[in-house]
């Protein structure tokens, strides 16, 4: 019988908060931030997917670099790797180190994704694309002697077909969560976003049959999972919104997602989160100054939705459903009073949680070309400071150094135990309000059998 | 903590609620747990489980307290003080 084939599938390490000191005391001191952090990792969702579309007869083996090294001297015939830009860096040393026992290297995900040609200067191959346009190919020519250097998604991936990612390859690592895609792309063209520019120019879907599988797949296999949808954008298609969280009720997950602000005035929507079991959404808000926000997307929505932030932010926590705010800082019309603005939005509204980052100029965006263009991207940061927690740029009204101060400054007037007390009483009043209401409704179902409207 | 507190209110109160809020069996809700250990109980399920145990047992816990219990069985002692506090 023929030996299977080895596949390994390498997640690289990389630091998922600022590399610069102060951030990583922050990290180790504060408890309430360390809870936000944890909650929010989950597994390499472009290698279960890819692990998904690799045919019968190879042998996989899942290697996340953050809970497990790489064995170098491991049995493989190929190497994936994947990674956004903060874990490129040593991307490239795995792949060198495999290279050179002449294993071939494929690499894919969002690095590869923005600068290709760089990637392949240390891979065999590179995917440009979505995983499940190109593997097939790419297992195909491999197995043939016939792997290309790299590989150009022609046609948009159909989501309503592709195969349920291989959730069993991370099932015995330990994750918090476990990233379930729903859709791929969001409709807003930030200028600093890198994923919806280079992964998907249109919104795609897996059917609501299909999500809902993938989730009873996920908590077979998972002790009471705690789900975070990976999709950009949750909520832009209302209807089929509805129909999911509908069908995910009875399934009695805990889980969070992320969207904009927009859905906040669908009632039914805020209910069927809150009774799904929606803990918390994180939304990204960016900035709470009308300057920044003014051309911060193509069509000018969120400069245009700002004045609904604050209605928008009371109204979902008020159904129970937490907000995570994302913000970015930095931007050329931020000045250290943003700071402040940002510390004073995020605590006068009582936010669950926040992400406070670094604006990142990613490759490939139009941002990184107006700062290339100004001279202003700071060679000294290799990709590893690509974590949208150091600042890897001048910015225009402050030094580097005081905008990554800035940032840890509203995350330290936020996470901490003064104002943590506050937050707790503040959604204790919110869920003893939610609780009457489902006391209400239990009991009038228990004595009259009907529900109440 | 005596082996009768798992007959008495208010861990039955608490267990009840604990399990039916996180979607797991009471058996699974033990003294000895941590609050936010239980299966599916992260800090923002424990606000929906303090809010159902205040309604029912009529006691409002402080905040300085609910970041003092780190057990069912630290949660099980404060209700059952200020139970003891009201009558």
């Amino acid at each position: 019988m023929a030996r299977a084939r080895k596949l390994l599938l390498i997640s690289p390490q990389a630091t998922f908060f600022g590399r610069n000191p102060q951030h990583q005391r922050f990290k180790r001191e504060s408890r309430e931030f360390q809870f936000f952090d944890y909650t929010w990792t989950g597994f390499a969702t472009g290698l279960v997917i890819v692990g998904s579309l690799t045919p019968p007869g190879w042998d996989l083996h899942y290697i996340d670099e953050n809970i497990e090294p790489v064995d170098f001297d491991e049995d493989a015939d190929l190497v994936a790797l994947t990674g956004m830009t903060a874990q490129a860096d040593r991307m490239y040393e795995i792949a060198a180190q495999f290279r050179a026992r002449g294993v071939p290297v494929v690499a894919g995900g969002l690095h590869a994704n923005l600068l290709p040609f760089e990637v392949a200067r240390h891979v065999d191959s590179v995917c440009v694309g979505e995983a499940e346009a190109l593997w097939p190919q790419v297992i195909h020519d491999f197995t043939h002697d016939g792997l290309k250097p790299m590989y150009r998604q022609t046609t948009r991936a159909d989501l309503s077909v592709v195969p349920r990612p291989a959730y069993e390859l991370a099932q015995q690592r330990y994750y918090p969560s476990i990233w379930v895609e729903t859709s791929r792309g969001c409709p807003h063209s930030c200028r600093f976003c890198a994923a919806t520019i280079r992964y998907r120019d249109k919104l795609g879907y897996k059917t609501v049959d299909q999500v809902i599988r993938e989730v009873e797949y996920v908590q077979e296999r998972w002790d009471n999972p705690y789900v975070l949808f990976s999709d950009d954008n949750f909520v832009v298609d209302r209807n089929r919104t509805r129909e999911l969280l509908s069908r995910l009720v009875p399934l009695g997950i805990k889980w969070s997602g992320q969207s904009d602000v927009s859905f906040y005035k669908d009632p039914e929507i805020l209910d069927l989160m809150h009774e799904s079991g929606c803990m918390t959404m994180l939304i990204g808000f960016e900035s709470v100054s009308t300057e920044t926000l003014d051309g911060i997307d193509e069509r000018n929505w969120k400069f245009r939705n700002l004045s609904k932030y604050v209605e928008a932010a009371k109204t979902i926590q008020d159904h129970g459903v937490g907000v995570y705010g994302a913000f970015t800082l930095g931007l050329d019309t931020d000045t250290k009073d943003s700071f402040e603005a940002t510390a004073q939005f995020v605590k006068e509204n009582y936010l669950a949680g926040i992400q406070v980052s670094c604006c990142t100029p990613f490759p490939g965006t139009p941002l990184r070309d107006d700062m290339e263009r100004e001279n202003r991207i700071l060679p000294d940061k290799s990709w590893s400071y690509y974590t949208v927690f150091d600042a890897v740029y001048q910015p225009k009204h402050m030094t580097p150094e005081e905008l990554e101060e800035g940032a840890l400054s509203v995350y330290r007037s936020f996470y901490n135990r003064e104002f943590s007390l506050r937050k707790t009483r503040h959604f204790k009043s919110i869920y003893r309000n939610l609780v009457k209401k489902k006391v209400e409704r239990e009991q009038a179902l228990a004595t009259t059998g009907r529900s109440m409207v | 903590m005596t082996d009768t507190t798992l007959l008495e209110e208010p861990f039955l109160t608490i267990q009840r609620i604990i399990a039916q809020v996180a979607k797991t069996s009471p058996q699974a809700v033990v003294l000895e747990n941590p609050v936010t250990g239980i299966t599916n109980v992260d800090s923002i399920v424990m606000l929906e489980i303090v809010a159902r145990v205040e309604l029912e047992l009529d006691i409002e816990i402080d905040e300085e307290q609910l970041f003092a219990i780190s057990t069912v069985g630290d949660f099980v002692a404060v209700c059952r003080d200020l139970t003891a506090a009201r009558t």
